[in-house]
Order: structure tokens, then sequence, then C-alpha cells
């Protein structure tokens, strides 16, 4: 009986070994490499990008792709829980790339990649994944990630909102110019003249006693900032900034557009349905989009939707900028498969086919200059809703820069933590509120959030 | 045939390896993670880092510096007011139910309902009706509160009500139990006594119901300072309904400052830990007499 107890024991111990061995074979039954792909998406864009690994797969015949994902909040904390088995190829997003980077957990993948390759692609979306890991500098060392797409955060509007109220109010008011920004003022004065009650009696629309309809749903912070030529911190986000009187200027422009002009839902009213849902419910006429966001907006919502500049402010040298968010894909740099893993990663980012299917998928804007240029500004195989918005040049533009419109990367891709950013966000409520002016906000908030900045440089020694 | 000696032993063998199972789990995830938080509370620990640095104290004064994590320490202590008004509110059910008879089962399972719901049903159900524009309560009572909003109050009032209204079906159910002990002799004294109502109940009813009390408010205060749901769901992240635990998981598992984090659980075990040792040392006053 001892031994029956001593052998149930091995036998378990032995088993719960086994479960915890990984494979040790490099090539399956039939001569394939086996590769695993991390990412993100609702369950259409996990559909899209399954279609294209089958693809992959299908032509390049060895190497099987295994492709998990998990939705976009979700997606971190499961990658951060993989940290010690990371997947061969996965999603990095530029809000995270900075500290990834920086750790060496990413394959610097230049040598992978030709002149030729690269030239091709958006020379703002390559520098956004080169990183120095000696003198802690973005855009410049190794290439550690390619972009999966760069996102222009443009300002979008309700058009046939915007219509209507026009009509229901009798006014002389043309659409805004689609490529030159208006300011500012010029842009309250605008959603002051459309407030609007909207309600619709025998046909006709009137502006009394219906639903109210917000100028603007929400308003980006770093839209405003950045058009009006100021910023959170210096050029390497080491000393705060946001005592700038272009920032201050900035920011009780959105705060006055609920608390003195009356066109942006409140805090509270905004915490009770967030900008983008107002706008797509049909409550606002004008929000922000991403290029992500055209799926969704040609699929469920059924008015007209276009791409306005952003409002511009009144500082020298003020620009309209949207912010620019974009997604990596990088290699781990511990993969046993790096040429296959390379493989992947470049196809997903920089062929023609994956860049095309892209944007006829309502996901991104291309990569490829050639492709945006040519084949999405004129909608090569898109029909009906799919050539909305009709100015998507605007999302070029912002990538490209002209005369009037530019973009610049989120905030939190120049720092190491992002937890700065978050309590910013929260502590600026009483000024949106109205309880605080920007001025006495950043009068006393300017300690704090140098002090953030300072524990988030900390980490770049 | 084996002696009755042999048998013994190999009952008290196999006995040792049932028992240990759960002690080895024990050990696993729940002593080992503790000990794994206290280190990580004195490190800078940071997943994506490949280094880790010995920080001493220096987590505990970040914590003490952030706004934030004050904000949650306050409401988790407020939000602990909604443990006693459930209980009561329980208490009076089951008073109510128990003089209703047999016939309320319909009821006991519908005041009951909440507890074995899913919390995030639940939430999201709530976030819906105490919404500002278009929620049912502002509807039904024609007021304007802006529950789910930035304003210092509503939202802690929100995450009460419906912490009472989850904890009330628990407390009924099991102050429920403790009524049925309760001989009717006392209650008929107490009429010949011509005690009225209100004395029967808190001269026979709630002292009788002690034990059950201290149950309820020693599991009420635990769970109240781990909720986490509420904050998360209902509020939504809003600063002004977050709490100790909603602060852990930003902090720690979305923010990688797991150094931080972990010194807020140590603290807040803690508490829990001081709070529950000082129910019991007065444990006392639940002795029924």
């Amino acid at each position: 009986m001892k031994r029956s107890f001593l052998s149930i024991m091995i036998v378990l111990i032995g088993l719960i070994l086994l479960a915890c061995n990984g494979d040790g074979n490099d090539l399956d039954d039939q001569g394939r490499v086996t590769i695993s792909f991390f990412g993100w998406g609702s369950a259409e864009e996990q559909a899209n990008f399954q279609t294209l690994v089958d693809r992959f797969m299908a032509e390049n015949d060895d190497i099987r792709v295994v492709y998990s994902a998990v939705s976009a909040d979700m997606y971190m904390r499961n990658l951060n829980n993989q940290m010690n088995n990371l997947p061969d190829v996965f999603y990095i997003p530029d809000t995270e790339f900075m500290p990834w980077a920086d750790s060496g957990r990413l394959l610097p993948l230049d040598s992978y990649l030709s002149e030729a390759e690269l030239e091709r692609v958006w020379s703002r979306a390559i520098s956004h994944y080169r990183y120095d890991r000696d003198s802690f500098t973005l855009g410049e060392g190794p290439l550690f990630a390619l972009p999966k797409d760069l996102g222009p955060f443009a300002m979008v509007m309700n058009v046939d909102l915007f219509e209507r109220i026009v009509a229901a109010k009798g006014l002389d008011m043309d659409r805004p110019d689609p490529s030159v920004p208006m300011t500012f003022s010029a842009f309250a004065d605008m959603l002051e003249s459309l407030k609007c009650q909207l309600r619709t009696v025998g046909g006709e629309d009137t502006c009394e006693g219906g639903q109210r309809i917000f100028g603007v749903t929400h308003y980006e912070l770093a839209a405003a900032i950045y058009s009006n030529n100021a910023n959170f911190f210096n050029d390497d986000a080491t000393q705060q900034t946001i005592t700038d009187p272009n920032f201050i200027e900035a920011l009780q422009y959105i705060a006055n557009l609920h608390l003195v002009h009356g066109v942006m839902p409140s805090p509270s009213e905004q915490a009770n349905l967030n900008g983008f849902q107002r706008f797509m419910n049909g409550g606002g006429i004008f929000s922000f989009m991403g290029p992500w966001d055209m799926k969704g907006f040609w699929e469920n919502i059924n008015f007209e939707f276009d791409l306005i500049p952003l409002p511009v402010g009144p500082a020298e040298g003020a620009k309209s900028t949207a912010w620019v968010g974009s997604m990596g894909i990088a290699v781990s740099e511990r993969s046993r498969q790096r040429e296959a893993a390379v493989r992947l990663a470049k196809y997903l980012t920089i062929e023609e086919a994956s860049q095309r299917m892209a944007y006829q998928l309502g996901q991104s804007v291309p990569n490829i200059i050639d492709i945006a240029e040519d084949d999405f500004l004129n909608n090569v195989e898109l029909n009906g809703r799919q050539i909305m918005p009709l100015n998507k040049v605007m999302f070029l533009d912002i990538i490209r820069h002209n005369a009037h419109i530019a973009g610049h990367p989120r905030p939190t891709y120049f720092t190491y933590e992002n937890i700065w950013f978050d309590d910013l966000f929260e502590a600026l409520l009483p000024v949106f509120n109205g309880q605080i002016t920007a001025q006495a906000f950043v009068n006393q908030y300017a300690t704090t959030i140098q002090r953030d900045l300072d524990e988030s440089n900390s980490y770049l020694n | 045939m084996r002696s009755a000696s042999t048998l013994y032993r190999l009952e008290k063998r196999w006995s040792l390896v049932f028992i240990a199972l759960p002690v080895i789990g024990f050990f696993t995830f729940t002593i080992s993670a503790m000990v794994f938080s206290f280190w990580f509370s004195l490190t800078d620990f940071n997943p994506v880092r490949m280094e880790t640095r010995y920080v001493g104290l220096e987590n505990f004064r970040r914590l003490f510096a952030d706004a934030l994590f004050r904000q949650a320490v306050f409401n988790t202590f407020f939000l602990l007011i909604s443990v006693p008004i459930g209980m009561f509110f329980g208490l009076l059910l089951s008073v109510y139910l128990q003089q209703k008879g047999a016939k309320n089962y319909a009821l006991r399972l519908l005041y009951y309902l909440p507890a074995v719901s899913s919390v995030v049903a639940i939430n999201i159900i709530f976030r819906y009706l105490f919404n500002g524009e278009f929620g049912l309560l502002n509807h039904l009572l024609n007021i304007d509160v802006q529950w789910l909003g930035t304003g210092r109050w509503p939202i802690k009032f929100a995450i009460i009500i419906r912490n009472v209204w989850a904890a009330m079906g628990v407390a009924m159910v099991l102050y429920l139990a403790g009524l049925n002990n309760i001989p009717a002799s006392y209650y008929e004294a107490a009429d010949i006594d011509g005690a009225s109502i209100f004395q029967k109940f808190f001269m026979i009813t709630v002292p009788l119901v002690r034990p059950i009390s201290f149950f309820l408010i020693v599991t009420g205060i635990i769970a109240g300072m781990q909720n986490f749901a509420d904050a998360q769901l209902l509020a939504n992240g809003n600063p002004q309904g977050i709490t100790v635990v909603y602060y852990i998981w930003v902090r720690g598992i979305d923010a990688n400052r797991y150094g931080v984090a972990s010194a807020a659980s140590i603290l807040l075990g803690a508490i829990i830990m001081l709070m529950t040792y000082v129910q019991f040392r007065r444990s006392s006053w639940v002795e029924v007499r």
C-alpha cells in the first residue's frame, strides 16, 4: 500500500511537470514553424485579422500562426501577465511603447528591413517606433516595432444634424470650411448659434421643446492644447509647461464651451453618456473620430458624417493640431522564431495586401504612402457609405502636415508612465465644473504634475 | 487480513493527503501572495522592467502623498454606512416575513434574488437607473440629480442605495433563521406585561439576534473594505466613488506600479485585520444573557 501511495504521488507530480513543460518541437508534422500573434479588437476586427493571418499562412506555407486577441481594455493586462512568455508577435500601443522598448523586451527590426521597404511608409510612422536605449530618446535609435497604423483623431461633424438645425433656425450658415480651421472663438460662436432642442412636428423640424442637441459632445484635451501652440511639457518631457499662458487659454476654452457657451455637456452629463456614444445617438453636431471608427460609422449610424479641421487657438504660431495615436506591432526579443515572426509583422504593417484591406475594412489609413494618397483618397473598391468621410484628406493632412493642419503624438507617448496624465485629467474636473479657473488650477497643480513627471523620468537612468 | 492498527495508519496517511491539498493551496495562493505583496511593497517592481530595486518605505510615502488614495480611503469608509443600514432593513423584512407566516416564499425569494444575482449585471442595471439624463429614478421621482456625475456625494449615495438593496436579502435570510429560534413565550410574556410592538422589537428581537448581527457586521465590513465592483461598474472609475481595492487595481494592474499597489494592499489587509480583531475583542456584546 505504501508503494501504491508513492506511485500515485509520483504520477501526479509527473503529470503536473508534464503540463508545465512547453512544446520543445519547433516544427509541426507538416514541417511548419509555429508562431503566436496576440492582438486586440472587436469581434469584427479579430475576424479581419484572422482573415489576414489566413492569407499570410497561405502565402507562407512554412509558418503556422496561432492568433488570439482580447478586447482593447483588457489587452495590456493580458500582455503583462504573459511577460515571462511573450507571444512572438504582439501589439504595442504607442502610449506603452517607451517602457517596453527601454526594457529590452522588443526585438530591434532594422536588420530585417530594407531602405526601400521603409521609404514607402510614412516616415513619422517609422520614427514613432525608434528608441535609443542609451540616451532614452524617442524617434532615434533602433526600430522596435512596425506601425500597425497612424490614427489622426480628427473632428467629425454630423452633417445631417447640422443642416437640419440650420434650416430649422433659418440660419444663413454654410458648413465649416473643410480645409481651413476656424478659430476657437468662431467655433464657439457657431455652436452658440446652433443651440437647439430639436423636435419634429408634422415633418417639420423645430428647435423648441425637443431633444437637447449639444454643439460638441466633448473636447479632446490634447487637441485644444496642441492647437494653441502649447504642450504639457518641454521637448524631453522633463519640465512641465502647463503654466504657459497658451496652455491656460486652451484649457479655459474647453471649460467655457460648457460654462459660458452652454454648447457642450457638463462633466456630469458626460459621465451619463460619453461623447462618442452621444454623437452616435445623434445628440451632438460635432465630436472626434479616428480612422478606426470608420467601420462603425458606416454600419451603425444612418447620418452623413464628415471631417473638419480642429479649431485653432489665438496663440502666435498656433496650427490646427490633432493628436495622432498609433499601434505598433512588435516581435518579442525572446522569440525562437524571429525570422518568421518578423515576416508576419511586416506582412501586417507594410505589405500592400494588408494595407488595402485595412482601409477597405474601415480600420485605418494605409501606412504605405502611395496606397493612402491614391487608393484610399480615391475610394478604390469602396462604395455606398464606405466613401465617407468625404473629406478624408483631412486624415492625411494631419499626418503630412500643411500650412494650417498638423498632427502630434499623444502626450503619454513621450513619458515612461501614464499616471501623470490620468491624474491630471481627474484633477481638471473642478476647472470643467467651473469651481476654479484654469489659471488658478495650473498655479496650484504645477508642482504636482512636475512631481509626477519626475517620478516617471526616475525610471530612465 | 489487515490489523486495525495498519488500517489506522493507512487512513491517517490518506487523511494527511486530503488535509495537505487545501493547506498547500492556502500557502501557494494566499500566504505566498501575501509574502510577495509585502516584498513588492518595498520595491519598485514593474513587470515591464527587467530589474527591481529595493526602495524601503518609499511606496508608503507615495501612497499617503497621493490624493487619489486618500479619496479612496475616505470613500471606502464612508460606503460602509450601507452595512448597518442593510442589516436594519434586512431585520425589518425578516420580522415582517415571519409574521406573514409560511406563505411568504415568493417574497423571500424576491428579496434574496440580489444575493444570487451577478454583481456585474446588477451594477449595469443600476447605472441605467441612476443615469442623470434618462434614468428611471430621476424620471419616477421627478428630480434632477446627477447620480453618476462628478459631484462629491451623489455617486456615494447611489452606491449606498445599491448596496443596501443588495445586502437586505442576505441579512433577511439569516435573521429569519435567528427569529425562528426565539421562543414565542418571550413575546407572549411581553404581551402580558403590555409591551408595545417597538418595545418587543428592541427589547427582545434585537438582543436575541445579536450573534447574527455580529456575523453580518464582521462579514459586511470585510466585504465592504474589499469592494471593487461598485467602483468599477457603477461609479465607472469616478474618483468620488472609487474604493481602496479599485485604487489597487488602477495603480497596480493598470499602471504597473505594483509597489504602490502592494503597499496599499498591505495597509488594507492590516486595517481589516485590526477592525476584525477589535470586533472580536468586543464580541462579549453578542452573548445573550
